[in-house]
């Protein structure tokens, strides 16, 4: 009980978003809806500003809430941890995702937007083994991200269960694209957070976030779709360390 | 080749980002000039940046293989004017320097 009032008022003090971050943020979103937005200007080949307009500003709603869900939990994990974590937005990848979008006519999405940096608070990291910034708990916070696009993503293949909206669907394909994207090895995306901080919760992310986004594609429940790529992902976990991890270790 | 490669860094990166400047402008103009000027605007954009990265530090590399990708570029715009290219490349990296010199653009950095 008592460590969750010493989360509820470090998330009470800490929380909130620095003018920088809402900057970068506010950028990174109009890129990414610009990106997943390209290819809808109008009818086929017909120009329409008002169509595009409009489909812009959905996919400003569907980027800016995805965004906001992944790093709010980064973010509540890296507090609950005695860490403040800061969003920084990655310039190059915006600019090569623009181009992409410009080269494919927007049919592939370069989804690129940012890492994060944590910063040690100290007086809330007493008590804890090692007590300064490490890479596994760094690790653990940017795994975070991925896993709760992919919940996100699930949540909203259930509600097209019952609202079944281009908007929905739009909103389904841009959290797995974005949970995909997030969880690749590549500095300063989350899955080179996670690479770094340990190659064994890499295994399992990078298995189940694969898993779940193959799974919430097809036609499965969303129920089974989940319990089934956390279970692809201890399976594939096991795999790794029995053919890999186990033999890396085995001489020094 | 380890070897090679430290020692000619700059000219491998030279000859690489120009074949990757000759295949986007390629991709790029089969659309329309308009995406090749704006795709090579874009470009622009990332080389100031990489500049101001370098700033105060190692730049001469960085504009040889700069102007690689602009021989690339322009060798590969079969369609729209050469020229044009050229004054939005350099627009492009001073637009891209600009912003964050200025600080609109404050990124993260490795």
């Amino acid at each position: 009980m008592g460590e969750i009032v010493d989360l509820t008022d470090k998330i009470k003090r800490y929380f909130r978003f620095t003018p920088l971050e809402i900057r970068s943020l506010i950028i990174a979103v109009l890129v990414i809806a610009f990106i997943i937005s390209f290819k809808e200007w109008g009818y086929g080949d017909v120009f329409s500003f008002r169509i595009g307009l409009f489909n812009f500003f959905n996919a400003i709603l569907i980027v800016a809430l995805s965004f906001l869900v992944h790093l709010s939990i980064q973010r509540i994990w890296s507090l609950g941890t005695g860490y403040r974590l800061e969003w920084k937005m990655w310039s190059y990848g915006l600019l090569f995702g623009l181009i992409i979008a410009f080269l494919t006519n927007g049919y592939v999405w370069l989804i690129l937007p940012g890492g994060l940096v944590v910063h040690h608070m100290a007086g809330h990291r007493l008590g804890w083994f090692r007590y300064d910034i490490n890479y596994w708990a760094v690790g653990l916070i940017a795994a975070t991200g991925p896993f709760a696009t992919i919940l996100l993503a699930a949540l909203f293949k259930a509600l097209s269960a019952v609202v079944a909206t281009s908007l929905v669907e739009k909103a389904i394909a841009f959290n797995i694209a974005y949970a995909v994207y997030s969880i690749l090895p590549i500095p300063p995306l989350d899955g080179s957070r996670t690479f770094y901080g340990s190659r064994m919760l890499y295994a399992f992310a990078v298995a189940g976030v694969a898993a779940a986004a193959i799974l919430l594609s097809s036609n499965l429940s969303v129920g089974v779709a989940l319990i089934a790529s956390f279970f692809i992902g201890v399976v594939l976990w096991i795999l790794y360390y029995i053919f890999f991890e186990n033999r890396a270790w085995r001489y020094p | 080749m380890v070897d090679f490669f430290f020692k000619n860094w700059a000219e491998f990166f030279f000859f690489v980002i120009m074949v990757i400047g000759f295949i986007f402008a390629l991709w790029a103009t089969s659309f329309s000039a308009v995406i090749s000027y704006i795709v090579v605007f874009l470009s622009g954009m990332i080389g100031g940046k990489l500049l101001y990265d370098r700033k105060k530090k190692l730049t001469f590399p960085y504009y040889i293989i700069l102007i690689g990708f602009l021989i690339g570029y322009m060798a590969g715009t079969y369609y729209g004017s050469r020229k044009v290219v050229i004054i939005l490349f350099v627009l492009g990296i001073l637009f891209g320097y600009h912003l964050c010199n200025k600080g609109y653009i404050r990124d993260i950095s490795f």
